[in-house]
């Protein structure tokens, strides 16, 4: 997709990690060229250094290829599996680092703005979870930013009422708050409302 | 729900799904909230809402261009040349027949679930040819019009197919065969459908992929439990 030279129509992504779990080299360059820059993308906002966040989404689609004939469907889509991948890796960087996450206003703010995508790509991602982006959109700041470092960065909430300079209990409360809008949005979106 | 004696309530519970579901609960908290899931339904249908609401966090993620090179650095450490004439997989999963049809096999069930959860994908055929390796085509397998699951064959060398099938309407042992554009028909093992009609399966084809015209699925008393056209 995007940028690709593959053609790849109506393959799912499910049969595209099928052939390369089969050793096909043809299917690996579709899935990477169909993932690499929402890999690189998800990594470079977590990091916020490009040759760090290179590493990080090289990591990721090595470990995809590698472990491609274990994906278990069942735990969730490939595109939740490939970003867990990327996500975990990336804190793990940060880790090392010893680094502070990108704020998370920022991983939010700009996941929140469309920026340039092929239509693909649009058809892909950007319209996955149009409810998801409202409801994130219509949360205090404190709150979105309390979700992201949760969900993104897997800061727990004494991590993030410690960086937050809040009680435990607010840092809960947000998180809790945060995640029920959530899922209201997701579950509005599976019944079409 | 049948909650265990002495376990939390579902009211407390619910107060920690939400970092449960984020995967920042721990220790004690974590401990009691796991006991209580072990025989709560109800409470384990919340939390498998809410990790789809905190995977999907992860998914509202900004694109972004990687930076010059990147595809070459990246098939270079997984061994691809995506410029080279047709090669075949080396080292480590260059391995025997048997080894790969237990991949394939592993991988179809896997993919068979993975269907399960986005069903209306490839419902035409359609193929995948990056240059190398093999040559990728999809199908719908449909009953009376009604998707009931999907074939895939790999053109490889050795070829192989795939087939996933949900509510297929019965639960019994399937018979997979594959037509050729020549007219033969072939079979090409068999395999279980589970109750609910659901099964996944692979296997090396006795045919060259590129001949298969069209797959079916016969059970034992012959009736055709579903087909696929690959190649018109």
């Amino acid at each position: 997709m995007g940028q690709s030279g593959v053609d790849t129509p109506g393959l799912s992504d499910e049969a595209l990690l099928a052939g390369m779990a089969h050793g096909d080299q043809g299917s690996a360059v579709a899935f990477v060229r169909r993932y690499q820059r929402r890999v690189f993308g998800l990594a470079f906002s977590m990091v916020g250094e490009a040759a760090t966040a290179e590493d990080v989404a090289q990591e990721a689609l090595v470990r995809v290829w590698r472990h491609a004939p274990v994906f278990d469907p069942r735990r969730g889509s490939v595109t939740s599996w490939v970003l867990t991948i990327t996500r975990n890796l990336a804190i793990d960087a940060l880790r090392m680092r010893r680094a502070v996450p990108t704020d998370p206003d920022d991983f939010v703010g700009l996941g929140l703005v469309s920026s340039e995508r092929s239509p693909e790509e649009r058809a892909v991602t950007a319209d996955s979870f149009p409810g998801l982006r409202r409801a994130m959109a219509a949360m205090p700041a404190e709150q979105r930013r309390a979700l992201v470092l949760a969900a993104v960065y897997g800061r727990t909430a004494a991590e993030i009422a410690e960086a937050e300079l809040i009680p435990l209990g607010t840092a809960k409360t947000r998180i809790r708050a945060g995640m029920a809008k959530l899922r209201t949005a997701l579950v509005d979106q599976e019944s079409g409302r | 729900m049948t909650a265990q004696e002495g376990s939390p309530t579902c009211e407390a519970v619910r107060e920690e799904l939400p970092e449960l579901a984020l995967g920042t609960l721990s220790g004690r908290e974590r401990s009691a909230a796991l006991n209580h899931l072990a025989s709560c339904s109800s409470c384990r249908s919340e939390l498998e809402q809410l990790a789809l609401a905190a995977d999907a966090v992860v998914q509202l993620a900004p694109q972004a261009e990687p930076p010059v090179g990147f595809e070459v650095r990246l098939f270079d450490r997984l061994g691809i040349d995506a410029v080279a004439p047709p090669v075949r997989p080396t080292g480590p999963r260059r391995c025997a027949d048997k080894v790969v049809l237990a991949g394939v096999v592993a991988v179809a069930l896997a993919f068979g679930a993975g269907w399960l959860a986005a069903p209306g994908a490839a419902l035409r055929p359609s193929a995948v040819n990056g240059g190398i390796g093999g040559r990728l085509t999809s199908a719908a397998l449909t009953t009376d019009g009604r998707h009931v699951g999907e074939v895939t064959v790999d053109a490889a060398e050795p070829s192989w197919m795939f087939m996933t099938m949900a509510d297929a309407g019965r639960s019994a042992e399937v018979t997979c065969e594959v037509t050729t554009v020549g007219g033969r028909t072939v079979s090409v093992g068999s395999f279980w459908l589970s109750p609910g009609g659901y099964g996944a399966w692979g296997a090396v084809l006795p045919v060259l992929a590129d001949q298969v015209r069209s797959a079916r699925v016969v059970a034992a008393d012959g009736t055709v439990v579903a087909g696929a056209v690959l190649r018109t």
